[in-house]
Formats: C-alpha cells, sequence, structure tokens
C-alpha cells in the first residue's frame, strides 16, 4: 500500500496498568496529551468493557477510583509533591506521577506517538493497548458514528439500514446504501483498532464481495478504518487485504477524513449531462 | 508512606526478625531513615502516634523498629539514595499491596464512614497536619467487603509537623491548635450521618489509647529523643492536656447543635 502524508505531530502517550502482584500486570487506560498543547485526553477502561485480567468487582473500583484521581489531578492541574507551575502536558508531570502511582494501578513514562486528532486517536490508541472487548452492538454504534462524521455532508445521499441482494440472492445489510442510476454506492467502515480487527476485515471483505455476486447494477465501494496511532494493533495487513479483494483504496477515517469524503461525493455526485454534439452544417 | 518527593523518601527494604538474616526470606518494609534533628522528630511522631492508633483500636499498618548495621549503612554509601543512612534504630511499616490511597470516588464506597470519624479524632488530638496529602490514608477491601475501610498510615507529621515538634513550638500549638483537616467534606457527612455519636465514639477511643500513654511513649528508642532533643514528659503532658479538652477541640457541641437543627432529618447540598 502506498504510503500518505499526512499532517501530523509529536504526541506523547502513557499506558495506566493495574497492578496484582505477583501476576502481570493489566493494561486498563491511556492518557495522550502534546507538550505544546493544553489538553490531555485520557481513556480508563468503561463498566461495559471487559479486560482480561479485570475481573474482580475489587479490581474495577480499584481502576474506577484511580480513574477519578487523575482525571482530577489533570483537571486542577496540580500534582501531589510537584511545584506548581507544571502543567499536566509537561513530561516531567507525568514521570512525577508515576513516581507517585505506586498502589494498585501504575502509569508509565511518557512514550512518543505520531498523531493528528488525539479527541479521536485516543480511542484507537485506547483498543490498541488495552484490547478490550466490547459489546458488539456498542462496537457497530461506534463505526457508524465515525463514518457520520467523515462524510459530513455528503451522509444526506445516502441511506441507513438497507440492504443489497447478496450472492445466491440473500440479503446483505449494508450501513450506507447510494442508489444511482447506473450503480449502487456503498460506504463501508471497520475498526481495525480493536481486538477482532482481523475478524471484522474478513467479514467486511466477505460481506462485500457477496453484494458484488449478488446486486443487480454495479457497486462501488467506499471504504473507510479506524486505525490504531502508527499501526500499534498491526492492521496495515488488513487494510492492504480490503484494497486487494475490494479493489477500491480503503481510508483512514480521523487520518485521511477529507480523501474518504472527496471519495464519497464523487462516487455519489449527479450525473451531468454531457454538450450535445454540434456539428457544423456550413 | 510515600515513594513521592517527602521530606525524605521512604525505602522498600526487605528485613528479617535476626541480625543474621538466617530467618531467609523476610518481608518487605517500607522503612523511613531518621535524618537529624528533624528526621528524629518525625520518627518519634511516628512511633508514638502509630501506637495510641493501635491502643485506640484504629487500623494501622503493622509497624518494626529497624536495625541498620553499620555494614548496611556503608553499602549505602555506594547508592545514589540522596541522603546518608547511619546505623542504628529507624522506623519501617510492613509493606502491603492491597491498598490505595485514599479518597474514595465517592462517600458510598466507604464500607463505614465512621472509620473516618475515628481517624480525624485522632489526628485533631495528635495534631496531625497532612492527613489529606496524597498517601497518608490508605483504603484496603477488609475480608469479603466490596467497599473500602480506612487504614490511617504516616504519622510523622503530628505534633504540628516535625520541624514545630522539634523546636518545641508543639507546646504552643498544643494549647492553641483545633480540630485537624482530614477531608473535610467526607468526614461532614460521615458525622451528619452517623449523628454526633460517632464523634462521641472516637473520644472514647482516644479515652482507651491515653490509658497506655506511658508504655507507647516507652516504645520510641532513647537516641531518637536525645537526638531530637524533645522532651517525653513535656509530649505526654501535652497529649493528656488535649485528650481532655479533645470536646472543645473537636467541636462536639457544633455537631450536636446541627444534628438536634435537623431532627433527624438529612441535610441537602453538601
Amino acid at each position: 500500500m502506498a504510503s500518505t502524508v499526512v499532517a501530523s505531530s509529536t504526541y506523547e502517550y502513557a499506558v495506566f496498568q493495574y497492578v496484582r502482584e505477583p501476576y502481570a500486570t493489566v493494561p486498563v487506560g491511556v492518557a495522550l496529551w502534546s507538550q505544546n498543547g493544553d489538553n490531555v485526553y485520557l481513556r480508563f477502561v468503561h463498566a461495559d468493557e471487559e479486560v482480561s485480567g479485570l475481573r474482580s468487582g475489587r479490581a474495577r473500583q480499584i481502576v474506577r477510583t484511580a480513574a477519578a484521581q487523575v482525571a482530577g489531578w489533570v483537571r486542577q492541574r496540580s500534582l501531589p509533591y510537584l511545584p506548581s507551575g507544571v502543567p499536566p502536558t509537561a513530561n516531567a508531570w507525568w514521570r512525577h506521577l508515576a513516581s507517585i502511582m505506586e498502589f494498585g494501578v501504575a502509569v508509565s513514562e511518557p512514550l512518543a506517538i505520531d498523531c493528528t486528532r488525539p479527541a479521536e486517536e485516543i480511542e484507537a490508541l485506547f483498543e490498541a493497548v488495552v484490547s478490550p472487548t466490547t459489546a458488539e452492538a456498542s462496537a457497530r454504534l461506534r463505526v457508524d458514528g465515525v463514518i457520520t462524521r467523515a462524510l459530513g455532508d455528503v451522509a444526506a445521499r445516502f441511506e441507513t439500514g438497507k440492504a443489497l441482494p447478496g450472492f445466491g440472492g440473500k440479503p446483505v445489510a449494508i450501513r450506507r446504501l447510494h442508489r444511482g442510476p447506473t450503480r449502487y454506492v456503498v460506504a463501508e467502515g471497520v475498526n481495525l483498532a480493536s481486538e477482532r480487527a482481523e475478524e471484522d476485515a474478513d467479514a467486511l471483505a466477505s460481506r462485500l464481495l457477496r453484494v458484488t455476486e449478488g446486486a443487480d447494477m454495479p457497486v462501488e465501494f467506499v471504504i473507510g478504518y479506524i486505525s490504531s496511532p502508527e499501526g500499534l494493533n498491526g492492521e496495515v495487513v488488513y487494510v492492504d487485504w480490503l484494497q486487494h479483494k475490494l479493489n477500491t483504496r480503503p481510508y483512514d477515517l480521523v487520518r485521511q477524513e477529507q480523501q474518504f469524503r472527496r471519495a464519497a461525493t464523487a462516487a455519489t455526485a449527479p450525473l451531468q449531462p454531457t454538450l450535445p454534439e454540434v456539428v457544423g452544417s456550413g | 508512606m510515600m515513594g513521592g518527593l517527602t521530606r525524605w523518601r521512604p525505602r522498600r527494604v526487605v528485613c528479617t526478625a535476626d541480625a543474621d538474616h538466617k530467618e531467609q526470606p523476610g518481608c518487605e518494609y517500607v522503612v523511613k531513615y531518621a535524618q537529624g534533628q528533624d528526621g528524629a522528630a518525625a520518627l518519634i511522631s511516628e512511633i508514638v502516634s502509630h501506637g495510641l492508633l493501635e491502643a485506640g483500636g484504629l487500623p494501622r499498618l503493622e509497624a518494626a523498629l529497624v536495625v541498620v548495621s553499620d555494614r548496611l549503612a556503608r553499602s549505602y554509601q555506594q547508592t545514589d539514595i540522596g541522603y546518608q543512612v547511619e546505623a542504628g534504630i529507624h522506623f519501617g511499616t510492613r509493606r502491603r499491596t492491597d491498598v490505595f490511597p485514599a479518597p474514595p470516588e465517592s462517600y458510598g464506597d466507604l464500607r463505614d464512614p465512621t472509620e473516618l470519624v475515628d481517624i480525624w479524632v485522632f489526628d485533631s488530638w495528635l495534631m496531625n497536619i497532612d492527613r489529606a496529602t496524597h498517601g497518608n490514608l490508605l483504603m484496603y477491601h477488609a475480608s469479603s467487603a466490596a467497599q473500602w475501610s480506612l487504614l490511617a498510615v504516616d504519622q510523622s507529621d503530628c505534633f504540628g509537623g516535625a520541624h514545630e515538634f522539634r523546636t518545641g513550638r508543639y507546646r504552643k500549638l498544643c494549647r492553641e491548635r483545633g480540630a485537624a483537616g482530614t477531608f473535610e467534606q467526607l468526614r461532614d457527612r460521615a458525622v451528619l450521618e452517623h449523628g454526633p455519636q460517632a464523634v462521641r465514639q472516637a473520644m472514647d477511643k482516644v479515652a482507651n489509647a491515653i490509658g497506655q500513654l506511658n508504655q507507647v511513649m516507652a516504645r520510641a528508642p532513647s537516641g531518637w529523643w536525645s537526638a531530637a532533643k524533645v522532651d517525653a514528659q513535656e509530649v505526654a503532658q501535652c497529649l493528656r492536656d488535649r485528650a481532655a479538652r479533645l470536646g472543645e477541640i473537636v467541636d462536639i457541641k457544633h455537631w450536636e447543635g446541627l444534628t438536634d437543627g435537623i431532627n433527624g432529618g438529612r441535610l441537602l447540598n453538601l
């Protein structure tokens, strides 16, 4: 797959881990910030997310309490035993936090990462690092939400909750469907930052191939995906696989949002009548 | 009991009950090494206050006097711990891995909020100045409880703080200092919910503890008293005086009036 240059900058992230001696630690949350920015983005495991090694109510309570304390310190822009004036976007702040979080939940030293839109990429970073098992319905909703945002105004050109006849006539559910005069346009997406990336990429490719075999008009695909920052989840091969099987280039729904929208716009643009050919009579 | 930038950073040390370490593998303790006069005063504060919490029946860490040999003291000289460890007797508490620093996420996470009232009354008596500092009040799950129980740790800044203690200014504070600032919002709610009898029960625990004051004071090694230049008899008198005035110090009348005023009802918007 060809590489694409995107506007990005260096961010830092840290991983929160539930400590349960003598067993291995369990990642339970992430923080993402830029030393040049003002905001710290935090994401801890939610109550409806399962994480291996974090099953007991007590463990959950410890993580919840730690999350509340860290969020409070970030909000107050202060840390116990740290002189005032060091903001939570400074790496020194995080190194100090690592030194005081010595009970139950620990935090790593800051790690560099490439990032363009931290408010959105924190979610993918969390999924890649923590690998929660999320309920299928909520995972689907998340992908839907990201596609809707990436489509912007073009989303109005698509219907939701529709199906197209697939291989053998069996209907295939489609996230976003545009019915053009000469072809269908299907906008679909997949979360490649989750622990189910392989399974979901295969399922998407298979489902859309069944559509190409059964639809009554040609089908054009506009495919987006949620990636993990710097491909931490090893998803590049799945992107290549989708491109290979569907013969269309998948777009990163966060970092290539504009390209995704342009592709959807072009695919669903109304047909323009061509000028009649005028033949001179003279 | 914390690994951050405290006055001097406690060390995690594996200790054995015998001097030649035949009893392996030993246990891990968090040790505060005495540093100068203020350090010696802090350790007196630690051991006396710890003993009084124990005498009052409050949960606390398992404490021990830690003997540092000449050889261990020399070995620290080759490290970068940032201060000199002297041979002699120091103070340690058994390291626990099942604890978490307060505050809880919410009041409802406390198994028995009167534990906080107990700690607040003892802090008020002992003139503890930094209970709300991160790591000085720990939480743990007692037996099968789903909620947190409380554990008072780090009593090095009782008597108005180690410096005030060592310089003798604690004597003035003994007469003037009011109630401690121990997680006030949670404490207020606990007292309002459980009534002034929760404060009175805590005061009864102080009365029990004062009965063992002499034995507790004797736990501090004589070398610490001489290094800190603190008079043990004056300290004991300070504690007796404050115990006698404890109702005034914690303002028991205020709590009685407040709960009388709501006639057993609940206050909103705490």
